[in-house]
């Protein structure tokens, strides 16, 4: 009764106002990214940007395809500087630079989202596989993993591209075969250190079915690490999206896309820098911001640095 | 129509580079800058003994415009100056306008004449053998006297199996011309020597444009005993023509140097002293020498130089221009839908804005009515096209032709250049066409084109010469379809049927030329087999002080016969 009486003895005397409330590792989170002054100032603007190109249909002032032939060219066919009517000036076929920066947003962010989710879910079912399974099947899936790194995946995904004709699902989905052996080794190396841990032994010992140890017991842990691995495969993949659509193997014209924007703009750098200049830096605002975000998320979420 | 002429194999296409063995006509795409005039030349003057028109140049007596030296630049080397081994602009300008000279040759206008040849060619009844007087008193650069033999020589040399030339096929219609092409017969059976001055030529079949063949650079006439006794010293160190000047030296990769030839056949001409070629200069850096003054004339503009080019005023004066004798197409496939049924392509030529495609590009092109390059001998300054730009009736004829859903699933082949092909792309769209465009090098996507797979495809070609037979033969007739590039398999028999009775005539007819403008009216206005876009022009920038260093259509390079620099003040 001793020890009993101890404790109550104990919490009477803990005044309840001042004592340290059960935070959930949420709130946890919550807390200690408040700290991280760089990366919400980065969600905010990557947050800005994705609604501003989520709403281009209502706030885009024109067609992102409609040429102006007569007043958005000059007299000799050169596009025209930022001016009252086109506020960041037109492109190469006279076309409104401002519209086509926020529908070109929606195929880039997408892409970039997409195209990240999907490596993160590719990674997160192979490589959970192979750590959870662990034995040969660990072994073989790593091997390949291994190959698949040490491919030349630029020029895979070119290849591919071609193969499969452009658009945006295969850019998607193309992007996403080559950018998910990274978080999928991550994955595995801490899904392989918690299926040892003692609550998931015992789940075993209790019989609980293998998905429902992994859905339940395993992935809860590594969501942290998911989320983070999704974010920093945004800019990658938003890159990636660039650099394929500057090659002409992106979204097909005359839809927009930031790279392929950046590409129409690229006879013009000396006489109309500003029509590769605004999709270039909406490129760099975006992988910047996001890129501040995941590392600012990261230093909140990933367990091997939280506490530093 | 194979037999009737040139073997074309290397059609210009957008952007895409086939002429690998004459990069010359890279200008003409689309693309790069094109080169030159917009409006139509003025009336051609007497061709050579008269000097051209100098329009806002003070004439000056003779002796007052010689001298000076005329500083050009090269993008790339020579391979030889042996004429029918000249291939790339510069030495193929420098053997076909420089140094050698052919029996004949095109003035800046497109007209034709007899340059060594004395007079146009005797042509017999059954438009077989062509009788060609040789100009007396022709003197090659060491002196000698021009004769016959040196023309039968010139031109059979060519073919034989241990020359290189770009053309010998162009020469297959002469009678005896397989034998000499697989050796080891030296003699072409075809040419005879009448006298000193005259020879004959007979053909298997009638060829109207035989004379036109005989203008090209391949057949520049060499003097026979010289260029034997030379041996492999031929067409790099020994290079004696017929020329307006005479071959000083070339430095294999730097520069090549030429003189004035005081005894040039056109007495007077020319006024230039001394020509130097520089050669391997990037096309920024010929901008550059130019801005700087170090050059009288350069070629290689950069394209996206243009716009500033055209907006500097004093630069925009320098700018020389010619039409070039190329053309940019939208053409259908016949045999796929939905451009088998002639009010779609009816619709199509309506909603094309061809207007748009020029200003795009600053006006360096000229828009055309039907389909004939305006240096060509047939172009019709008077021929209009029964479908102009209208897109509300167009809209109205593909409604007519039952879609008016619009149609779906199209694929547009535009070369390489995204641009022009996003402005037809948007026309398309405007009547309800939705195409995809395909992107990319002809050679890649010919065989999907042929399929019908992508049935309406942008083409650019250049001709051989300034006349309609080289397009009509390669595009227009039904036999074109497998020997040329018909690649949308358009087929009218009164097309073959009229090619057949014209070129039974001599070149310069009127009937021929009349036949070839019904040809343009079935094909522009009666079958709208395709659309003729626009003629790009060759473009060029010559120093103020150099007048009448006119652009050659075909060449793209200068006339320099003609051209005089005017001493600084």
């Amino acid at each position: 009764m001793t020890t009993l009486q101890g404790i109550d003895k104990f919490k009477t005397k803990v005044d309840q106002s001042t004592a340290p409330r059960a935070t959930t590792w949420w709130q946890d989170v919550g807390q200690r990214f408040r700290h991280q002054k760089v990366a919400l100032v980065a969600g905010v603007l990557f947050l800005l940007l994705f609604v501003l190109c989520l709403l281009a249909p209502q706030i885009a002032p024109f067609s992102p395809i409609e040429q102006f032939r007569e007043d958005g060219l000059s007299a000799l066919g050169e596009p025209l500087p930022p001016n009252a009517h086109f506020w960041l000036g037109t492109d190469g076929v006279g076309r409104d630079l401002l519209s086509r920066l926020l529908y070109g947003g929606r195929v880039s962010l997408g892409i970039g989202i997409m195209a990240s989710g999907l490596s993160v879910l590719l990674a997160l079912l192979i490589g959970g596989v192979a750590g959870f399974l662990g034995g040969k099947t660990d072994f073989f899936i790593m091997r390949f993993v291994d190959l698949v790194m040490s491919m030349p995946t630029f020029f895979l995904t070119l290849l591919l591209v071609v193969m499969l004709s452009p658009g945006v699902w295969v850019v998607i989905t193309v992007i996403s075969l080559f950018s998910w052996t990274y978080p999928a080794r991550i994955l595995r190396s801490q899904i392989l250190a918690i299926k040892r841990l003692d609550f998931v032994q015992a789940a075993y010992c209790l019989g609980t079915p293998r998905w429902r140890i992994f859905v339940r017991h395993l992935l809860p842990h590594v969501l942290p690490l998911i989320i983070v691995y999704l974010a920093l495969g945004i800019p990658n993949a938003i890159f990636a999206e660039a650099s394929l659509s500057f090659l002409g193997l992106g979204v097909p014209p005359p839809a927009p896309s930031w790279g392929s924007m950046i590409q129409d703009g690229m006879s013009y750098y000396r006489a109309a820098p500003w029509v590769a200049f605004f999709p270039g830096l909406a490129i760099a605002l975006a992988v910047i911001s996001v890129n501040l975000l995941a590392t600012g998320l990261r230093e909140v979420m990933d367990p091997a640095r939280r506490g530093r | 129509m194979k037999q009737f002429g040139p073997d074309r194999q290397y059609p210009h296409l957008y952007g895409s580079f086939l002429l690998s063995r004459r990069a010359f006509l890279r200008t003409i795409a689309i693309a790069g800058s094109g080169a030159a005039l917009s409006t139509m030349l003025a009336a051609c003057p007497a061709p050579q003994a008269t000097e051209s028109a100098q329009p806002g140049a003070a004439p000056a007596a003779a002796d007052a415009k010689v001298g000076g030296t005329y500083r050009m630049y090269g993008q790339g080397d020579f391979r030889t100056l042996d004429p029918p081994g000249a291939e790339s602009s510069e030495d193929w300008w420098s053997a076909g306008m420089v140094l050698f000279n052919m029996l004949y040759f095109y003035t800046k206008e497109g007209e034709f004449y007899a340059d060594l040849a004395a007079d146009l060619p005797k042509l017999s009844a059954d438009g077989l053998i062509y009788t060609i007087p040789i100009r007396k008193g022709v003197k090659f650069h060491n002196g000698r006297e021009l004769v016959a033999d040196d023309v039968k020589y010139s031109l059979e040399r060519q073919l034989w199996p241990e020359v290189y030339s770009w053309g010998k096929t162009y020469m297959e219609n002469v009678v005896g011309y397989d034998e000499v092409v697989k050796g080891p017969t030296k003699e072409l059976s075809g040419i005879k020597i009448i006298d000193d001055h005259t020879v004959e030529i007979t053909l298997k079949k009638p060829q109207a444009v035989f004379p036109a063949i005989l203008s090209m650079s391949m057949n520049g006439i060499i003097p026979k005993q010289e260029s034997i006794d030379a041996g492999s010293k031929w067409g790099s160190e020994v290079v004696i023509g017929t020329g307006p000047f005479r071959f000083v030296e070339w430095v294999a990769g730097e520069k090549a140097t030429y003189e004035r030839n005081p005894d040039y056949y056109k007495s007077g001409m020319p006024y230039i002293d001394k020509i130097e070629l520089n050669l391997n200069v990037e096309p920024a850096t010929q901008m550059l020498h130019y801005e700087n003054g170090e050059a009288e004339w350069v070629e290689n503009i950069p394209a996206a130089e243009l716009p500033r080019l055209l907006s500097d005023a004093e630069l925009s004066k320098q700018l020389r221009r010619a039409p070039s004798v190329g053309t940019n197409r939208l053409a259908f496939h016949f045999k796929a839908k939905p451009f088998d049924d002639l009010k779609v392509r009816q619709a199509v030529a309506m909603a094309i804005d061809k207007e748009g495609i020029v200003k795009k590009r600053s006006g360096t092109m000229t828009s055309l009515e039907g389909y004939y390059a305006i240096p060509m001998l047939q172009y019709d300054k008077a021929f209009k096209s029964k479908y102009p730009y209208d897109p509300e009736k167009a809209k109205a004829m593909l409604q007519e032709a039952g879609h008016g859903d619009g149609i779906k699933g199209l694929k547009l082949y535009v070369g390489e250049d995204t641009e022009i092909g996003q402005l037809i792309q948007a026309d398309l769209a405007k009547i309800g066409i939705e195409a995809e465009l395909a992107v990319g090098q002809w050679k890649e996507w010919r065989d999907r084109i042929r399929a019908g797979d992508v049935a309406l495809f942008m083409y650019g070609w250049s001709a051989s010469f300034p006349d309609a037979f080289d397009f009509t033969s390669a595009w227009t007739t039904c036999a074109s379809a497998d020997t040329g590039y018909n690649d949308g398999f358009y087929c009218n028999q009164k097309i073959d049927e009229t090619v057949d009775k014209v070129e039974a005539l001599a070149l310069t007819d009127p009937e021929r030329v009349k036949g070839y403008h019904e040809i343009e009216d079935i094909v522009v206005n009666q079958d709208v087999a395709w659309i003729g876009l626009n003629n790009p022009q060759r473009l060029a920038l010559g120093a103020a002080n150099v007048h009448d260093d006119f652009i050659s259509p075909i060449y793209g390079w200068p006339y320099l016969e003609t051209a005089w620099i005017e001493a600084k003040s």
